[in-house]
């Protein structure tokens, strides 16, 4: 899947990388944006990070296409006062349709290094706004676009990150590696144009001209389930005494009348007469009892 | 200056770290020991120091410099080491009377009483200060931060306080004027107490340090002769490789003037 989405075959409008401290993405960054820059006209890296590539111009010479860089990271908040410099109070897609000039009728790729001063300064959907509105060929004015991002993880909580990975059409995250031999382990997760998302768990490594290696898809093991290969024991085997019932007891057993079970005859004769059977109580008093025939209750009046 | 540290960090004392941005951290221990290291090795060699406490008074760092060798007093004096008082100048802030209210203005930390702090003016503060030494283009300079937590605790926001580091750190590192520039920052992020805000503010000096240097106490707990776990991590800022970063761990003892460090296990009560 990562080799699809590196060489094109599988056309994705939007990625984004995420990494954190323990496991760096910009070289993959970096070797994506070689690997799409053989098929667009014109690259704009908007970096946000100081340590970004400009001033180490690691991508130069490995670029075919016409590459501008735009400096957001010397000074975002104006306190040194460089006009150059994007502020972040200034609309970002207002600023980039300036900066991106002559792109006409050209495929333009867009990389945004890194989203965290947007996350961190503006609220979240300002940030999904701004990657929508560049994503869409005719707010820029070019051919096509395709647009690039990286986003540090550990920096931003995780109901950020995931409403930003709902705007990108693949998101592909760096994880620690599970062998030494290999640099990292990434996850895919890709939305096809027909709507269909497949997700994939691949290792990989990065050499010093940054061309991405031995990419091989991550399978996880699961254990099996065991085989019920021991047979339940029958409880009511290998007992010196029967726990069962021949036909004939299942039998009587149908036909035994409970006490308080209203079977046909009952019912019949409960119908018949309206009213409960009345049983007769058989009273004997001692002598210390006061027994008295009248009716208590003979002299209210109601 | 402890010389088994500056082995371990592989720095050399005539050319101490160029550009750099090393991140100190610590839980559930003291950083002090790797606070005065720094401060010496800068004044002994006769560097111009920057140093911003806002945990402990001048007097603190004077009295374990003599200690060390080092008289930061005479650094003082004669205009190699600033000392920005953090802790006084943020009273002088939070306890100013009424009418006092033109002292405060000026005061670099007027932002903690602000609900919104911008900590532009420290930035400018502490820059001018910088390049107010007479040999900032001649002689190396260290900028030492003890300890950010502090900040954050006070209510400034970590955002904001992040936003100072990183233009300290494009500062220090890349200004033409200096001629080769340090930037330590310090802060104490206690595992057990889930200090959120100072792990986050960890993380993002992360992003941004060559090194990061955290001490912790060991985990089986207190013990008379290993007071506690150096964990040394080199990272790249241009953050190019999912590294496999470089990582030495060691374990030391603090005695009265100076540190022993040993291999994990070594300890020679133990062996």
């Amino acid at each position: 899947m990562l080799e699809n989405i590196v060489s094109g075959r599988e056309q994705s409008g939007s990625i984004l990388i995420k990494d954190s401290v323990q496991q760096y993405g910009r070289g993959l960054l970096k070797a994506l944006i070689i690997e799409v820059s053989n098929r667009v006209d014109q690259v704009h890296i908007f970096s946000f990070d100081p340590n970004a590539d400009e001033k180490s111009q690691d991508l130069s010479g490995h670029l075919q296409a016409n590459v501008q860089y735009h400096d957001c990271s010397s000074d975002p908040l104006g306190w040194e006062g460089t006009p150059e410099c994007y502020k972040l109070q200034q609309d970002f897609v207002l600023y980039a349709k300036e900066s991106v000039k002559g792109i006409k009728d050209k495929k333009v790729l867009i990389v945004l290094d890194s989203l965290g001063p947007f996350l961190l300064h503006r609220v979240t959907p300002y940030t999904c706004q701004v990657v929508s509105r560049l994503k869409d060929q005719d707010v820029i004015g070019a051919e096509s676009v395709q647009v690039m991002a990286l986003l540090h993880e550990d920096l931003h909580d995780e109901p950020t990150s995931r409403l930003v990975e709902m705007v990108f059409s693949t998101v592909v995250t760096v994880l620690p590696p599970d062998r030494t031999n290999c640099y990292a382990v990434c996850d895919i997760l890709h939305k096809k144009q027909s709507g269909k998302i497949m997700k994939s768990k691949e290792r990989f490594s990065i050499s010093q001209n940054f061309d991405i290696q031995d990419v091989e898809a991550v399978i996880m093991l699961t254990k099996r389930k065991p085989e019920d290969a021991l047979d339940t024991a029958d409880p009511a085997a290998n007992l010196t005494f029967n726990l069962s019932l021949t036909d004939a007891e299942k039998e009587a057993r149908s036909q035994l009348k409970l006490p308080y079970m209203h079977d046909d005859e009952t019912k019949h004769g409960i119908l018949q007469k309206g009213t409960a059977v009345h049983s007769k109580i058989f009273y004997q008093p001692d002598e210390a009892d006061d027994f008295d025939e009248e009716d208590p209750d003979d002299d209210l009046d109601i | 200056m402890f010389i088994d540290l500056n082995n371990i960090l592989d720095i050399d004392e005539k050319q101490p770290p160029d550009r750099i941005s090393i991140s100190i951290s610590s839980s559930q221990t003291d950083n002090g020991f790797l606070i005065h290291h720094f401060l010496s090795l800068y004044i002994r060699n006769g560097y111009n120091v920057c140093m911003v406490s806002f945990t402990q008074s001048f007097s603190h760092y004077n009295n374990v410099g003599q200690k060390l060798g080092v008289n930061i007093t005479a650094a003082r004096d004669n205009g190699t080491l600033i000392f920005i008082d953090g802790l006084k100048l943020i009273n002088e802030c939070l306890f100013a009377s009424p009418g006092d209210s033109g002292g405060v203005e000026k005061n670099p930390f007027s932002f903690v009483s602000d609900p919104k702090p911008d900590l532009k003016n420290l930035y400018d503060h502490i820059k001018q200060t910088i390049t107010s030494f007479s040999s900032h283009s001649t002689v190396p300079t260290l900028l030492l931060m003890d300890d950010l937590g502090i900040l954050t605790d006070l209510g400034v926001p970590v955002l904001a306080v992040g936003d100072l580091m990183m233009y300290l750190r494009n500062f220090m590192t890349s200004a033409q004027t200096l001629r080769s520039g340090c930037l330590v920052s310090v802060v104490q992020a206690d595992k057990d107490a889930a200090d959120e805000e100072h792990e986050l503010l960890l993380t993002r000096l992360a992003h941004n340090s060559d090194m990061m240097l955290h001490c912790k106490s060991l985990n089986s707990g207190y013990c008379k002769d290993v007071h506690g776990e150096l964990l040394v991590t080199w990272l790249d800022p241009k953050q190019n490789y999912p590294f496999t970063s470089r990582a030495k761990r060691m374990q030391f003892k603090i005695m009265d003037k100076t540190v022993s460090f040993f291999a994990a296990g070594m300890s020679s009560a133990v062996l």
